[in-house]
């Protein structure tokens, strides 16, 4: 089925409920799906998949200290998960995000365009050409080996567009 | 409570009108049909798209599948796998796992921001059932239950937990299972009624969640219908064969996410919907915008050339161009937006 193929490419309140401590640790198991076997250690986590081959993998455990670190990022620093509600985007500046963000990474990059494209959706042509214009000028300072030239590329046209609109 | 110095948030409150069991129970008596569920589609159950589906009477959403291995240990996958609002609700999140651990540390995670999670025991693909997740759990019924158990025992009715199931080849093992689970204190189980070896192609067994359904009634553990709900009549159809409280769609709200309302096709005003809850909330990766749209217009009927058309555009603006050559298609605050059911073909 080709779903599945496509994985990988892929309150306020404070808490009252039990922490993982609280949790009884289970028993290493051991289990027989139909092509592999797999065991579990109770206490880290840590997976071992014996494969019909013979192969073994280990899937690594995470230990206390490790989790209370994803924990720490994940509530502290975050938050929670990402949040967009509508009108997000009007609350924050694009332009103080470019002089934030490092654009040799991907996702930095693609948050900004973003913004581009929500304004030519908008049909606010002028602001999109202005923030395509100096988009386009800091991404391509980064361009290294031509490896951002789909995203260039949109934004060329939204700012030749956005010239005729 | 305190975690080292970190504070974890407590699971979200359940009401009436954000609880899925309660939902789940009670539409029948309330609404007079099944509870309607979007099911979840790897990739494809994201922000925009669930909020398209809520427009349209869907009464439960789901996420795509998440890893929770990768989600527990990995900033990025969380940035990249789960994001939300405060109007994504009834959400259900649904999780890949094959051990008590993770589970455990991915519900402590998200519980705070959603209405329920939801254990994948369904995917048949290989890579995933070899490490023991999707449809594996099926044939690990001691295993699928001490996660259950654990979650239950620790979070008791805070949180709601969900099963989502392929049916065997000897039905009475999904029988077994099923009230298995419902002593490991599962809320509810969503059958789909094929086999892990079954093609998407070949029609669901409805007889065969009609089967177990009726075998489980003493536990009064809801089960919902999965698999073909692909038209508006489908979903009386499906629940009176099957005798389930609820239907889940999944390819059928992929094509018209207002299958749920009675439309028999995609309306113009899903199409405006999900362009703009796009773009509002930050965009997604060109590739599955293009598809998302290339899904509603085919089952439009939009003709084939045209079609082709769209796949041939190269990115997210120029799209938007396409459609306003060939289409009336209005921006969210413009007179008239999200209202047209037909196409608003330009110059007719
Ligand atoms: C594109 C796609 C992605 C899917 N992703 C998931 C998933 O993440 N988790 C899951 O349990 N099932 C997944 N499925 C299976 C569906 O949830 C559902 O069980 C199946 O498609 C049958 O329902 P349908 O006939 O209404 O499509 C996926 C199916 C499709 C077509």
């Amino acid at each position: 089925m080709l779903w599945g193929r496509l994985i990988r490419m892929a309150m306020s309140d404070s808490e009252v409920v039990g922490s993982m401590e609280a949790v009884p640790v289970p028993a290493p198991v051991t289990t027989g799906p139909a092509t592999s076997t797999i065991s579990v250690d109770g206490i880290t986590g840590e997976v071992t998949v014996r494969k019909a081959s013979g192969k073994v993998k280990v899937r690594k455990g995470q230990s206390k200290e490790e989790y209370e670190n994803q924990l720490h990022d994940y509530f502290q620093l975050n938050g929670g998960p990402r949040k967009t509600e509508e009108k997000w985007m009007d609350e924050v500046d694009p332009l103080r995000l470019l002089q934030e963000k490092d654009l040799t990474i991907k996702l930095n990059r693609q948050s900004l365009s973003n913004f581009c494209e929500r304004l030519y959706y908008q049909r606010r042509y002028d602001e999109c050409l202005t923030l395509g214009e100096e988009l386009l000028r800091r991404y391509q300072e980064v361009n290294k080996k031509n490896k951002m030239q789909r995203e260039i590329e949109e934004l060329e046209y939204m700012v030749k567009r956005s010239k005729g609109k | 409570m305190e975690k080292g110095s970190v504070l974890i948030p407590r699971p979200k409150p359940l009401r009436p009108h954000n609880d899925p069991l309660h939902i789940i129970k009670t539409r029948k008596a309330t609404h007079k049909r099944p509870a309607t569920i979007a099911g979840p589609m790897v990739r494809y159950s994201k922000l925009p798209f669930r909020q398209v589906c809520r427009q349209y009477d869907t009464d439960i959403v789901y996420t795509p599948m998440i890893l929770a291995r990768e989600f527990v240990r990995n900033p990025h996958a969380r940035l990249a796998d789960f994001s939300t609002n405060s109007s994504d609700s009834p959400l259900m999140v649904q999780v890949g796992t094959n051990n008590v651990m993770d589970l455990l540390k991915f519900v402590e995670m998200v519980a705070p921001y959603c209405d329920g999670i939801g254990i994948n025991c369904g995917c048949p693909i290989k890579e995933q059932v070899r490490e023991g997740i999707g449809c594996a759990l099926i044939y690990n019924r001691e295993l699928l239950c001490s996660m259950v158990k654990a979650v239950k025992e620790k979070y008791g009715d805070l949180v709601r937990l969900e099963t989502k199931i392929r049916i065997h080849e000897d039905w009475d093992q999904t029988v077994k299972l099923c009230r298995d689970l419902c002593s490991a204190g599962v809320d509810w189980i969503t059958i789909h009624g094929r086999t892990k070896n079954t093609r998407s192609s070949h029609t669901a067994n409805f007889e065969a969640i009609r089967y177990v359904v009726d075998r489980i009634r003493d536990k009064q553990v809801p089960v919902v219908a999965n698999g073909d709900c692909l038209q508006s009549e489908d979903v009386q159809k499906i629940a009176e064969i099957t005798g389930a409280d609820g239907v889940m769609a999944v390819r059928g709200v992929l094509s018209n996410p207002a299958l749920f309302s009675g439309f028999k096709t995609c309306p113009w005003s899903c199409v405006e919907w999900f362009w703009y809850y796009t773009l509002e909330f930050g965009g997604l990766p060109y590739q599955l915008l293009q598809h998302h749209l290339y899904c509603m217009l085919e089952n439009m009927e939009v003709p084939r050339n045209l079609i082709k058309e769209l796949m041939d555009v190269k990115g997210t603006a120029e799209l938007l161009d396409w459609f306003g050559d060939h289409f009336e298609l209005k921006r969210y605050g413009e007179p008239g937006f999200a209202t047209c059911v037909d196409i608003p073909w330009k110059n007719q």
